[in-house]
């Protein structure tokens, strides 16, 4: 607490402030740059000491620990912040504290204590998934709600309404659909009664603010930290003086994380890190740093990098250098600022790749040659990246991490900092967003870890939303030369992939492997580069690779369809031999919308509507080290532990689902202990691999815990006839509940593990990560609408066809899909990174920039899952959460198609390129 | 430092950055890591009502919030194009918050001139970098040396109303001079002038207006191109009419031409070619903003249409 009174202050205590002065002409001046504020919030006077550039958000989060406010863009465009004041709800970061003098403020820890029937409605339509953006959305929620009900009664507020009241406030994991669909309920009155019975297990901490995430840590004697970062995209770090910065009061280490001498390969690479008693302060601080660079010309994308004359990336030596993805590089040949090949096939498919193609080429068949090309998509997760870490013994370190990795995570930095993986505890109750950017140990963490042990003191170091969005991480853009071949037979004949990534000054890129996932054949030449660009690397970002390559892959399968005057089903089940896309592709040819669908001749006018098909693939991987420990009690108090953790999608409560269905009791009767290291090991959210990790190994441990009672009823209570029925057992004198044999035993533990599949698994991975065999299958419909005047593009409905096994959760995995179609709009039509092309910096830094889906962008969504298949694997059940995204784009693609008749070949779909295609 | 002086009149004496809202401002320090002296606007009690004039217009004062400007029923009953463009600037959140003043004298929404790391033509550098870097969102109706888009949604229409600011002296000054009056220059200088309110001229019969926003994304996102339109009627025909467009240039920018092509013509039956090509003849775009030219021109019909669906 820096110098504040507190919520609470009693009214004693207000007395003994001095007023603000206001006997100068000028109005009241105060102190130097320091304002006294009076202010009411959540019923309760305050007074507070505040800086003329703190803002409301501030005031309510640091003074008076108000965390349930969130801190993420930092500019108003995101609603995480929001706060009533005098009622309207209000951006809080973009309101000077200084404002809030007289006024009265109710934050979400203000609501209650009874929930609102908003908040009853958000739980009961799962409408949040990390959580971090749903106190926001809850109090701009319920403002509209009573203004709604005062005057329409129980009337259903329409789209739109809902949209333009939510504006401004943004959902990263997207879970739009359920929140729209709670506030009508919630307007229609249907949420006044009790709280009804909602999936999400942690979703009350969620919609009440209690819940804490990283970001809300607040130790006793807490240093907030910031670091100095490159302005040059390619430079030698010449001198580098702390001493300015160390000379700070209040500066309590600084630390070079580059020597001189040293390259800087991209804007926005770490040089040095302050850590002092605020964050303000350490931002000053950070300015007092004196750093002098040789600046070199960047290479700042494809055609800069790949330049005759163009400046190397990496000159002398690229060891080290960071790698994109979450598997290792493979080793591959350096040519100037390209890597690669990284071939995906062997020679002899090379060869019968080319002959295809060059036999269409030449007319015997049909061929589709083109260029694709894809932008930079950023994971922006609103929850930045952020770590607090506190070593409470000179050997021993507890880390409050933002990650979706607590077990491997607790393996890499006791590693890093030679200590025992007993000597680390990682912790993450709560994760706001990760999407694959939160998985490995980055420089965020390594900063606090360092500043923390100089000190002595805890270290918390938190993005701010600038550098979230320049080293937060990013998908990287990608550019594909497709040839796709079929012969006369219309049999695929040829597939001819040459794939460059830029995914900046990180290598390792994997596109090819995609388009050797989908249509098994021999003819595929599949040839994947890095292009080192001086841009900062990328990370894995939900289906790595995938976006990009099925845009490419399934326009051109589109394409060929058309050529060929084929059905696009029809084509792709000749080529296709996964068993889940089999089926789901029946369930497309059932499909209204897909049969009635129109052909682009047969439009006119200004908007145009079409629908387009994609298919897409994910691998199945699950972790074999997964354990779950199950404790039950003499109580009956059941618990589940293991170090694996919750970004949003639903990990606490699928373990629940999984005990509870083997015992037959209702999910909330099982505690979860999850997001500590310590626990028994768990699976990185990483891969889609969580659900087919942990839930066989909470099946496994109810399991023992049900055959260890059967055991104790037949041996110890004697009892005969003896089996288990839904919530306990019946025997022949009648029934016992579980928790009744619960009370004549001690205290029980089991470890339940994740066992082997029948038939096992494949050779490829180890413990922590392992590839199942199979493969995941997924179907995407979308429609559009085109306005040919403006470039706009809307998605008005899609149908998405899900196959990966037994659906454990159905709304939750409803809300992975949706949230990951959604997230596949923003990459079709938005969300473009881009460079300064002369210094490499970053010009999209702020939410305002960088645009991302809002509630307004929200199609009408239909979900099929086919649960069919994959009963050989452990639970029935493989991750859908990466291949809910991947198709996404490229099934606007082909609707776009369908609607204008012309092929776009560029994402995102801006309205310049939009109309650009159109007018060409 | 900072003060809360209780009228304009004070604020303007004293030096410093004036402060309404302030939803921009504390982004700008942030961004800077440094502020200099903050006149906050806070205790001022006028300048935050609209009131009826004399002549039967408006006068909305500079501290009427954007969602007060919104909301109120009178400027959506008179003056449609202020309603509906006070509505489309950002979302509720900040609307709560901003002011008008703010939004006529904020800074330009250019991210290389707020980006700290570039030194342009705003902050005492020599060059401007978007012209000769990624102008996406620059101006394709190049006027100036800088490249920036004028950012502020409400100038556009009050221009299409030929608008006056009222400024704290009492002094009126037509809205096409906003920068030579709020001269960015004398920003933070003792004895600049502040704004008190903008006039709005009385409606004439059967005045209609309209705004038009054009965006990548549905909603709470910064206009591509944006279009305000004012048309006088006598006798079922055209007497005047405004038609100004946004986002594309350094101020908002009337296309004469076009106007005057408006005028003589019933509502609804108006020779859309002639207007476009008045549009296309004034643009100079950026190498990257000449589908703003395009933009222009197709939202010129939409912005017609807007206006007859809102008659007075």
């Amino acid at each position: 607490m820096k110098g504040s009174l507190g919520v609470g202050a009693s009214t004693a205590l207000l007395g003994r402030v001095p007023a603000p002065s206001a006997a100068e002409p000028g109005g009241s001046v105060a102190g130097k740059d320091q304002v006294l504020v009076e202010t009411t919030v959540n019923g309760k006077p305050v007074v507070a000491n505040t800086h003329q550039d703190c803002s409301a958000l501030d005031l309510l989060r640091d003074h008076l620990g108000l965390t349930g406010c969130k801190k993420a863009c930092q500019q108003g465009s995101c609603g995480a912040c929001t706060a009533l004041v005098d009622g309207v709800p209000t951006h809080t970061c973009s309101m000077p504290a200084t404002s809030l003098q007289g006024r009265s403020v109710t934050t979400i820890e203000g609501l209650g204590p009874e929930l609102h029937p908003v908040q009853r409605a958000f739980l009961a339509n799962d409408a949040l998934q990390c959580g971090f953006c749903t106190p926001g959305f809850v109090l701009a929620g319920v403002a509209f709600h009573d203004r709604w009900r005062a005057q329409h009664g129980k009337a259903e507020p329409s789209k739109d309404q809902v949209a333009a009241a939510l504006a401004g406030h943004l959902c990263r994991c997207a879970a739009y659909d359920g929140i729209f669909r709670a506030m009508v309920q919630a307007c229609a009155g249907l949420h006044d009664g009790d709280l009804s019975i909602f999936p999400r297990r942690d979703g009350l901490e969620k919609v009440t603010g209690k819940a804490l995430y990283t970001v809300d840590i607040r130790l006793p004697g807490q240093l907030e930290a910031a670091v100095l970062r490159s302005p040059h995209a390619n430079a030698t770090l010449l001198d580098l003086d702390l001493s300015p910065a160390r000379a700070m009061p209040g500066v309590k280490a600084v630390i070079a994380l580059a020597q001189p001498g040293s390259r800087v390969r991209y804007a926005g690479q770490e040089i040095a890190a302050v850590a002092a008693t605020d964050h303000r302060l350490a931002r000053q601080a950070v300015q007092r740093i004196q750093a002098s660079y040789d600046v070199s010309k960047p290479v700042v994308g494809f055609d800069a990098a790949l330049a005759p004359d163009a400046p190397l990336v990496y000159d002398t030596s690229h060891r080290g250098a960071p790698v994109v993805n979450e598997v290792m590089a493979t080793p591959a040949r350096w040519d100037g600022n390209r890597r690669g090949p990284f071939a995906t096939s062997i020679f002899l498919s090379h060869r019968l790749a080319r002959e295809g193609v060059e036999s269409a080429r030449q007319g015997r068949g049909t061929l589709v040659h083109e260029r694709w090309e894809t932008g930079t998509q950023c994971h922006s997760t609103l929850e930045p990246h952020v770590a607090v870490a506190h070593w409470t013994a000179p050997d021993s370190l507890l880390l409050h991490l933002s990650t979706q990795a607590c077990s491997s995570m607790a393996m890499d930095i006791a590693r890093r900092w030679g200590l025992r993986e007993s000597q680390v505890q990682v912790q993450c109750s709560y994760v706001g967003g990760a999407f694959g950017a939160k998985a490995t140990l980055q420089p965020e963490t390594i900063v606090a870890v360092d500043l923390a042990r100089e000190t002595g003191a805890p270290v918390r170091f938190a993005l701010d939303r600038d550098e979230e969005l320049v080293v937060g991480g990013s998908r990287p853009a990608v550019r594909m030369d497709l040839a796709l071949a079929a012969d006369e037979s219309s049999a695929l004949s040829g597939m001819d992939l040459l794939a460059e990534s830029d995914s900046g000054v990180s290598i390792g890129n994997t596109v090819g492997l995609m388009f050797r996932l989908m249509y098994h054949n021999r003819r595929k030449r599949l040839r994947d580069y890095d292009v080192l660009t001086n841009a900062p690397p990328g990370r894995p970002f939900r289906g790595p690779g995938g976006p990009p390559a099925y845009w490419a892959l399934e326009q051109a399968v589109d394409e060929l369809a058309t050529r060929m005057h084929r059905d696009p089903v029809s084509l792709r089940r000749a080529w296709d031999r996964n068993p889940a896309r089999l089926r789901l592709y029946d369930w497309v040819d059932s499909l209204p919308a897909w049969k009635g669908r129109q052909s682009s001749a047969r439009q006119g006018g200004r908007f145009r509507r079409g629908i387009g098909l994609a298919a897409a693939g994910w691998f199945y991987f699950f972790a074999p080290g997964t354990q779950v420990r199950l404790d039950a009690e003499p109580d009956g108090s059941i618990r589940l532990t293991c170090a694996t953790q919750d970004m949003g999608n639903g990990t606490r409560s699928a373990m629940a689902q999984a005990a509870a269905a083997v015992l037959g009791i209702p999910p909330d009767r099982i505690e979860l202990s999850i997001g500590d290291s310590r626990a028994p090991f768990g699976p990185s959210s990483t891969g889609s691999q969580t659900t087919a990790s942990v839930l066989p190994a909470a099946q496994h441990a109810a399991e023992q815990l049900r055959d260890e009672l059967l055991d104790v009823a037949r041996h110890r209570l004697g009892l005969s006839q003896v089996q288990a029925v839904a919530g306990g057992l019946e025997h022949s004198g009648g029934r016992l509940a579980w928790k009744d044999l619960l009370s004549h035993c001690q205290p029980l533990s089991f470890v339940g593990r994740r066992q082997k599949d029948r038939g096992g698994a494949t050779l490829l991975g180890n413990r922590q990560s392992r590839l199942g065999r199979g493969q995941a299958g997924a179907v995407q419909l979308s429609e559009v609408e085109v306005d040919t005047h403006l470039g706009t593009v809307r998605v008005l409905r899609t149908w998405t066809g899900i196959g990966s096994g037994r659906i454990l959760v159905p709304q939750l995995a409803l809300s992975q899909v949706y949230g990951g179609i959604i997230q596949g709009i923003g990459y079709a039509l938005y969300e473009d990174r881009r460079l300064d092309p002369s210094t490499g910096l970053q010009l999209t830094t702020g939410l305002d920039n960088y645009i991302v889906p809002v509630l307004a962008d929200l199609p009408e969504m239909h979900v099929h899952f086919d649960e069919d298949g994959f009963e050989y694997v452990r639970g029935g059940s493989v991750g859908l959460s990466e291949l809910a995204t991947l198709a996404v784009a490229a099934s606007i693609g082909n609707a776009m198609h369908n609607a204008t008749g012309k092929r776009f070949r560029r994402i995102p779909l801006r309205p310049d390129r939009v109309l650009e295609v159109l007018q060409s | 430092m900072m003060v809360f002086p209780t009228t304009i009149q004070q604020a303007a004496a004293r030096p410093g950055i004036i402060r309404a809202g302030g939803t921009d401002l504390l982004d700008l320090a942030r961004r800077a890591g440094i502020s200099g002296p903050v006149v906050d606007l806070r205790d001022v009690s006028g300048q935050r009502n609209i009131q009826a004039t004399e002549d039967g217009g408006l006068r909305i004062g500079g501290l009427v919030t954007l969602a007060s400007l919104a909301d109120d029923p009178q400027v959506a009953a008179m003056y449609p194009a202020v309603s509906l463009a006070a509505a489309s600037i950002a979302g509720p959140g900040i609307r709560a918050v901003a002011t008008v003043g703010g939004n006529l004298l904020q800074e330009v929404r250019c991210w290389y001139s707020r980006n700290p790391h570039f030194d342009c033509l705003r902050s005492g550098g020599r060059a401007c970098w978007a012209r000769m870097g990624d102008n996406l969102y620059h101006v394709a109706f190049d006027r100036e040396i800088c490249a920036a888009p004028s950012p502020s949604t409400l100038a556009l229409a009050f221009v299409a109303h030929d608008a006056l600011l009222e400024t704290h002296d009492a002094a009126l000054h037509p809205i096409s001079g906003l920068h030579k009056v709020f001269d960015r220059q004398k920003r933070t200088q003792a004895g600049r002038p502040v704004l008190a309110a903008v006039i709005l001229p009385a409606p004439s019969e059967g005045q209609l207006s309209s705004y038009l926003r054009v965006s990548a994304r549905p909603l709470a996102d910064w206009p591509l191109v944006e279009l305000a339109l004012r048309m006088d009627l006598a006798g079922g025909l055209v007497r005047e009419a405004r038609l100004v467009l946004g986002a594309v240039s350094q101020s908002p920018l009337r296309i004469p031409a076009a106007e005057r092509a408006l005028v003589g013509w019933a509502p609804g039956s108006f020779p859309p070619q002639e207007i476009e090509r008045a549009i296309r003849d004034s643009a100079r775009p950026l190498p990257m903003t000449s589908y703003k030219v395009d933009l222009a021109a197709a939202a010129v019909r939409d912005g017609i249409m807007a206006a007859l669906e809102n008659p007075p």
